[in-house]
């Protein structure tokens, strides 16, 4: 009998509170076991509002990263009280206000990742999928990224992740992890206004990134997190007011330079690196995008979809006769 | 930890691990940056098939991170080698470098974050020298900093090249001169052996084991932790077949001066890690343990800071003070001591304002 696992949204509030202070909250996203620890249950909501439909692991396990968010002790707390994010009782950032936990949060477990998981080849890039073509948005801060992403994915694309694009070594695959998209600043009101579906979480004001509040991840993106799936497409994103949608095939060479600078752990991986990002560069054909309405963007990527779709029947096709 | 120190004294008990108990070691091994040197120990035992899938991603991970600062390192001592081509300087690499340039047991999986050499203190100013010509600069260093190094510790300020990000930290000696313990660098240069092809040098096995144990147990406020004991533990298992190396350990030791650490690496060793000691060489090392209330004290800090009983307990401040403390003690006369702490406490004080 295969029993369903118990998603976080079915587990009364309380109880989870319980649970997250006394013991641990353990759960999986994408690739990473996560073991959670706090006593702030403002975290926790948000936390639950943000991935509603996680499964949580009961049985025993392996957690990639064991972290806590805990309110910080002392007299303090009355004056001015703080939140502490720790893994493994290490901590590595300065505390921030008690009221900004879940940026921290995830900032925290974000910091974890790019510091430790050299297995996979971690891109900073957003990652889509729709209709089984999967596309690369590697893009610098400041790019527009997450809102383009945030968009797509409203639009009912499949979110494999905002931040971090993690590219199997062995098979080339891209791994999914799909977190809360944190928008920032004018993003989050353009946000609200593309959809209504948009499922947003409190806006921190004054955080180090600026006014942030975070997008949930939509349940098809949750639900599908262990799909792994190639790369066809790897587009370069850029948001600027004045010009129209403009999509711009890239030469490889180029493509290349611009995703490896796109990589947290590219010169770490050493030559694992360039084979896995050179071989990706190959396979996939890349475009730059400049776009000052998500709109148009939109529709250039659903035809750009579309074209990918074509050519691998069109290939599929030839392969047959 | 005494899961990870099972490990760590015998890795072939991998295979009797639970899930929950992975769990544990690699928490502990995070701790301690003893990932890669744990994917180092699967590899070499042949166990990496046999661990659950997701344990060896974790080492695999900090494996790959090792063996990227290992490269640099390997790049930075090629700068150095190429500079010192042509100057009659010998050099003699410590630590990290050392175990890499003469493909010492633990090489593979450690991680080195800067580069320790060893120069007789006359020829300290002409090798800064070389340096300097070379691209190598001080960071910033303030002048109670330049008094600090110049005149009471071992060594110069860290060295940077202007291209890299490798630090180079120059030693004269691998104990302060204003230390307690007082020790004639000379009589490690003499013994020092030539790394073919390359200016540099290594101690010699006996002084390489001694310098381990000194700089972890009365330098560094026990910073370098486990990772150093391992350290320590592989150059025991790959110097045991030397001929001269267990029966003249200790005279060595003695001869140096430096038989307190050396007792408190060897104890520690054995007890934490199960390292084949021959029982005569810890009973002849234990003649030099201190009076038997310091020596309980002393086991009690050291193993409660190397190795806490989990996770929950790897904060340990009052124990962290207190050792910090001891190292000073043993690094300066007190009137300095006194001196040097209170500058430290109001300059941090300013930083805080």
């Amino acid at each position: 009998m295969i029993t369903k696992k118990k998603q976080l949204s079915e587990i009364p509030f309380s109880e989870l509170c319980k649970q997250a202070r006394t013991k641990t909250i353990n759960y999986p996203i994408g690739p990473f076991n996560i073991s959670l620890q706090t006593d702030i249950p403002d975290f926790l909501q948000t936390f639950i509002k943000m991935y509603s439909s996680l499964p949580l692991i009961t049985e025993p396990n392996i957690s990639d990263f064991h972290i806590r968010i805990k309110q910080k002790q002392g007299i303090r707390r009355f004056l001015r009280p703080q939140s502490v994010f720790s893994i493994d009782n290490v901590k590595p950032f300065e505390p921030y206000h008690y009221s900004h936990a879940y940026p921290l949060g995830e900032w925290g477990l974000n910091w974890c990742i790019a510091l430790s998981a050299h297995k996979n080849i971690m891109l900073h890039s957003a990652v889509l999928e729709h209709k089984g073509v999967a596309i690369i948005f590697p893009a610098k801060p400041g790019s527009g990224k997450s809102t383009l992403c945030s968009a797509l994915m409203l639009r009912g694309w499949r979110l494999l992740s905002d931040e971090f694009g993690l590219v199997d070594p062995a098979s080339g695959q891209l791994i999914p992890i799909p977190r809360a998209i944190p928008l920032k600043n004018n993003s989050v009101s353009v946000i609200r206004d593309f959809s209504d579906q948009a499922v947003l979480g409190p806006l921190f004001r004054g955080t180090k990134k600026g006014d942030v509040a975070h997008l949930a991840p939509t349940k098809d993106s949750i639900k599908y997190q262990n799909n792994r799936v190639k790369p066809a497409l790897v587009i370069f994103p850029e948001y600027n007011t004045n010009t129209h949608c403009n999509l711009v095939k890239q030469e490889k060479s180029m493509a290349f330079v611009r995703i490896t600078d796109n990589s947290f752990n590219y010169y770490l991986a050493q030559n694992r690196g360039f084979k896995v990002l050179s071989k990706l560069i190959q396979d996939c054909d890349s475009y730059s995008l400049q776009y000052s309405h998500l709109n148009d963007a939109i529709s250039a990527l659903n035809q750009l979809v579309e074209d990918a779709i074509g050519k691998l029947q069109q290939n599929n096709n030839a392969a047959i006769t | 930890m005494q899961l990870l120190l099972k490990l760590l004294s015998n890795p072939e008990s991998a295979a009797s691990y639970d899930v929950e108990q992975w769990d544990e070691i690699i928490r502990l091994a995070r701790h301690t940056h003893l990932v890669g040197h744990l994917y180092f120990l699967m590899e070499r035992h042949s166990f990496l098939k046999k661990i659950p899938s997701r344990v060896k991603d974790i080492l695999l991970g900090g494996h790959i991170y090792n063996h990227y600062f290992r490269l640099q390192a390997c790049r930075e001592m090629r700068h150095i080698g190429k500079q010192f081509k042509q100057h009659n300087i010998p050099i003699v690499l410590l630590k990290g470098g050392a175990y890499i340039k003469a493909k010492i047991g633990v090489y593979a999986g450690r991680r080195l974050s800067d580069i320790d050499l060893l120069v007789a203190k006359s020829n300290l100013a002409a090798a800064e020298a070389v340096f300097y010509k070379g691209g190598w600069q001080y960071g910033e260093v303030s002048d109670y900093d330049q008094h600090y190094y110049r005149d009471w510790m071992h060594e110069v300020p860290p060295l940077k090249h202007y291209k890299r990000s490798m630090e180079v930290d120059l030693h004269h000696n691998i104990v302060a001169p204003v230390s307690r313990i007082k020790l004639d660098a000379a009589k490690l240069l003499e013994k020092a052996v030539p790394i073919e092809n390359s200016p540099f040098f290594i101690l010699e096995a006996k002084d390489l084991l001694l310098h381990s144990a000194t700089h972890l147990f009365f330098n560094d406020e026990l910073r370098g932790g486990l990772r150093d004991l391992v350290d320590m533990h592989e150059l025991c298992i790959q110097f045991s077949e030397r001929q001269d190396f267990w029966p003249q350990l200790v005279a060595r030791a003695r001869e140096l001066g430096l038989q307190r650490p050396l007792y408190y690496a060897l104890s520690n060793l054995h007890c934490l890690l199960k390292t084949p000691i021959p029982d005569s060489v810890l009973a002849d090392s234990a003649k030099d343990r201190p009076i038997y209330p310091v020596d309980r004290l002393m086991k009690y800090l050291i193993q409660r800071l190397i190795a806490p009983k989990n996770v929950e307990k790897m904060a340990a401040p009052i124990s962290e003070w207190l050792l910090f403390v001891r190292s000073h003690w043993i690094r300066m006369p007190l009137p300095m001591l006194i001196k040097h702490l209170s500058y430290k406490f109001h300059y941090n004080i300013k930083k805080i304002k």
